[in-house]
């Protein structure tokens, strides 16, 4: 099942807003498919996600200056087979922020551009089970210059990433098993101030550190010709930062950490011209963090798949 | 083709991994910069608090041809200094002054933190100087009282450097490495007479004053005093008889500014009991819609006496008499178009709009703008090269005029009352956060104006960019859509007037400009 890689890509997009901060380690390619050669996908899709509960260092709470936060986003992502075992991937939100207690103004606009190489060394059909062993390499640069330090409001960090993850896949009888890891670097960034705290000092310039991420995820699901449903469990821990103070507002330095449990279903929909058409939903929740949102989310797309060369798609 | 292509990702990955990973974060490096003028004469300089020096006295030191001075020439001359230590005089070497406002920054920015509501007692907890640990940490390091704090600590800091200066040239004791030339400095030393020791004096008059200021950080600040004295040692920069007396000496004169402070009326400056009346009294001059607060639950307005605090550089009669008159009144014309065009603000905000609002932001969690503009005042004082009291003074009038604009302004604000733009229309929101506190007239306006009305006295060249850089923080209030044009016009004026009152002081201080 080649064909699939799109949705599954899109999928982990909405994390952007789960975060207090706008955040695009996850965006990256997380599952164990592929796309064919010559397959093209271009998927859109729309993402809401609420709190109104969060975790100011470890400490769970709600704040009536902030109410119930949501965030927004539409997201574009296309990718592309140039050979079986080795895909490109670029995708683009826009994204918008708000709550509705307090007296902030909304953040919006379009975040950081994405590109991804996904390669595949390892793929072995047995009598037990296709097992595949996957790597992807990713970068990430915003795209304007969208302000970073008015979180949770701001759409992102600013920070230029460059990630790298590996992915194990196996499937057997239309069950399949992924468990993914990987590490994303994040760049300093440059905030307008040129003065701000962080871990009780003061740092007199506009750059700021921000925390390098890890994250892991595991996925159990079903896959066919015409449905997918999945269940995930997802988790990311920064590699160092601070803590919200007490009654502070977050800041890009801090220690964002988060475990997630969700579920998603696909369907497909094949046309005569020899393409298809994928529609999709996804829910997931934030069951722990640290200097987070305790999110809810859902997500919708669609997505479009052809052969570049014109050939029909054959199942 | 397909393995060419994975090292390449890998390669490119990997680069620019590595180029992110320098997660270091440059801070300007600050040089060790011999003093452009020693002034000499700076003991006949009039302090703020004390009548005259001779409040004080610095006992004459032990000749340079008696034994115990020997034996302390001696000690120096023993010390191995190791590398950490070095570090510690490097680190202190940039100026005692700058370094003392440097950690009042940073204890600001770490204390400026509203109490969290109690839900339980349903109300917002007050911090008790008397518990200053426990939740909510005290102080609440907010503008007010940022602006007493950095005044309290310049104050003592510039009294305690004219003494020290007045005994240094009546005693004139050399420095140990121009007594003994075998005894080399570890840091640039100038000629000034090193008995009392200035830095020991700055160090022990600074620890005194941000003692009461940070009840809560007293082991951290005897910390700071400890690695101020030492290295003061191990740069063999003096003898531990300098250091004894400049200790005594900073300490005397830190009591005298500390009693002035016990005394200035800060203690009923959160005076919510005062709210109700200073509303209706408001409503008779014809306030037609009172502030409230935005917070949510509602908290009570910070400090609302603060306006009756004792001033530095006027009277009570004059700044009753400089207070600006009302703004325009909610319904009128003009009421209407400054609110329009927070509206329009709103909609239409550039990029470069926000950069100002963000940069002048200075809300909760920072060191407030009385420590932005302290900032301002420390770099000047390193960029002219100005030695330990004339930096002091420097620190001290923009310190005075600092909390003399809070007072001012705070008076100001509830004597007036106004709602902010908010409050009037919830379309208007805001960027950066608002104060808890009335609207005309915008506090940052005020500070800005006397901070840069007095620094431009005391740096003429400077004096253009920095009323720039004031204009800028002023318009910053509206960009962010939480003050009038009118607060911040006329707070600029008014806080222009404040600085006045400090340039007075100036030209009368026997300092020259």
């Amino acid at each position: 099942m080649p064909l699939f890689t799109c949705l599954r890509l899109l999928r982990s997009a909405p994390l952007v807003i789960l975060l207090l901060a706008g955040n695009l380690y996850a965006q990256t390619p997380t599952d164990g498919i592929m796309m064919g050669k010559q397959l093209i996908c271009n998927v859109a899709s729309y993402s809401n996600s609420q709190w109104d509960q969060y975790w100011e260092g470890t400490l769970k709470r709600r704040n009536a200056n902030v109410g119930t936060f949501t965030g927004q986003n539409v997201m574009l992502m296309s990718a592309y087979g140039l050979t079986k075992n080795l895909n490109i991937m670029a995708g683009l939100p826009y994204i918008w922020n708000k709550s509705d207690g307090g007296h902030f103004s909304r953040q919006q606009g379009i975040q950081d551009l994405s590109l991804w190489l996904k390669y595949r060394p390892l793929k072995a059909e047995t009598s037990f089970g296709t097992f595949g062993l996957l790597a992807t390499g990713g970068v990430s640069i915003p795209v304007n210059t969208y302000i970073p330090d008015m979180l949770p409001y701001s759409i992102g960090l600013r920070s230029r990433t460059a990630s790298i993850k590996g992915i194990f896949h196996y499937k057997i009888k239309g069950i399949y098993l992924t468990a993914q890891g990987g590490y994303t670097g994040r760049s300093n960034i440059h905030i307008d101030r040129d003065s701000y705290q962080s871990g009780g000092k003061i740092y007199d310039t506009h750059e700021v550190s921000v925390p390098d991420v890890v994250d892991a995820s595991a996925r159990l699901g079903y896959i066919n010709k015409h449905v997918q449903v999945e269940g995930f469990i997802e988790n990311m821990t920064s590699q160092s930062g601070d803590d919200i103070r007490r009654q502070d507002m977050p800041f890009p330095t801090n220690k964002m950490d988060q475990t997630s449990l969700g579920g998603m279903a696909k369907v497909h929909l094949y046309l005569k011209n020899g393409t298809f058409f994928s529609f999709f939903g996804q829910y997931s929740q934030v069951t722990a963090g640290r200097n987070v949102g305790q999110a809810r989310m859902y997500t919708i797309g669609i997505q479009h798949t052809f052969n570049v060369m014109g050939h029909p798609i054959i199942m | 083709m397909n393995y060419k292509l994975f090292r390449l990702l890998v390669l490119t990955g990997s680069v620019l991994f590595l180029n992110s990973c320098d997660k270091s974060i440059d801070q300007p490096s600050l040089e060790v910069y011999e003093p452009a003028g020693l002034d000499e004469n700076g003991g006949q300089w009039k302090p703020l608090v004390l009548a005259s020096v001779d409040e004080v006295t610095v006992p004459a030191p032990q000749a340079i041809e008696s034994s115990s001075y020997k034996t302390e020439l001696q000690s120096l001359k023993d010390l191995k200094v190791t590398p950490d230590q070095q570090k510690t005089v490097d680190f202190w070497a940039v100026g005692g002054v700058y370094r003392w406002n440097e950690i009042a920054r940073t204890l600001a920015a770490n204390y400026n933190l509203p109490p969290v509501y109690d839900e339980i007692q349903k109300k917002y907890p007050v911090p008790d100087a008397a518990n200053p640990k426990a939740e909510p940490k005290f102080p609440f390091c907010n503008p007010p009282y940022a602006s007493r704090m950095f005044a309290y600590l310049g104050a003592a800091q510039y009294d305690a450097l004219v003494a020290a200066w007045k005994y240094k040239y009546q005693y004139r004791r050399l420095a140990p490495s121009k007594v003994d030339a075998s005894i080399t400095p570890t840091l640039p030393l100038s000629n000034l007479p090193s008995y009392p020791s200035e830095d020991a004096v700055v160090a022990a008059a600074s620890l005194e004053v941000l003692k009461v200021m940070f009840p809560g950080e007293v082991e951290k600040l005897t910390a700071y005093y400890e690695a101020h004295r030492n290295s003061r040692l191990w740069g063999k920069a003096n003898v531990s008889s300098d250091l004894d007396a400049g200790e005594a000496l900073g300490k005397a004169v830190a009591a005298k500014i500390i009693a002035r402070a016990k005394a200035d009326g800060m203690g009923a400056a959160n005076n919510q009991a005062a709210v109700a009346a200073m509303v209706s009294d408001a409503k008779v001059r014809g306030l037609k819609k009172e502030w409230t607060s935005l917070d949510l639950p509602a908290r009570p307005p910070m400090l609302p006496t603060f306006g009756n605090v004792k001033t530095w550089n006027f009277t009570e009669a004059q700044k009753v008499a400089m207070r600006p008159v009302p703004p325009p009144a909610l319904g009128t014309a003009g009421f209407e178009k400054d609110l329009q065009e927070l509206r329009n603000m709103g909609k239409n905000l550039t990029r470069e709009q926000h950069r100002i609002a963000s940069y002048w932001s200075d809300g909760v969690g920072s060191f407030t703008p009385p420590g932005h503009w302290n900032r301002e005042a420390a770099n000047l004082t390193r960029k002219y090269k100005e030695n330990e009291l004339r930096a002091a003074r420097t620190m001290a009038l923009v310190g005075t005029s600092l909390m003399d604009a809070g007072i001012a302004c705070w008076d100001t604000k509830f004597y007036y009352f106004t709602p902010r733009p908010f409050q009037v229309d919830h379309a208007v929101r805001s960027t950066i956060g608002t104060p808890n506190f009335p609207s005309f007239t915008s506090g940052h306006s005020t500070f800005s104006g006397a901070a840069a009305h007095i620094l431009g006295y005391l740096f003429p060249n400077e004096a253009d960019a920095l009323m720039v850089l004031a204009n800028e923080a002023s318009n910053s209030r509206i960009y962010g859509c939480i003050h009038y044009r009118a607060d911040c016009e006329v707070g600029l004026e008014h806080g222009k007037a404040v600085g006045q009152f400090a340039v007075k002081r100036a030209q009368n201080d026997g300092a020259g400009r």
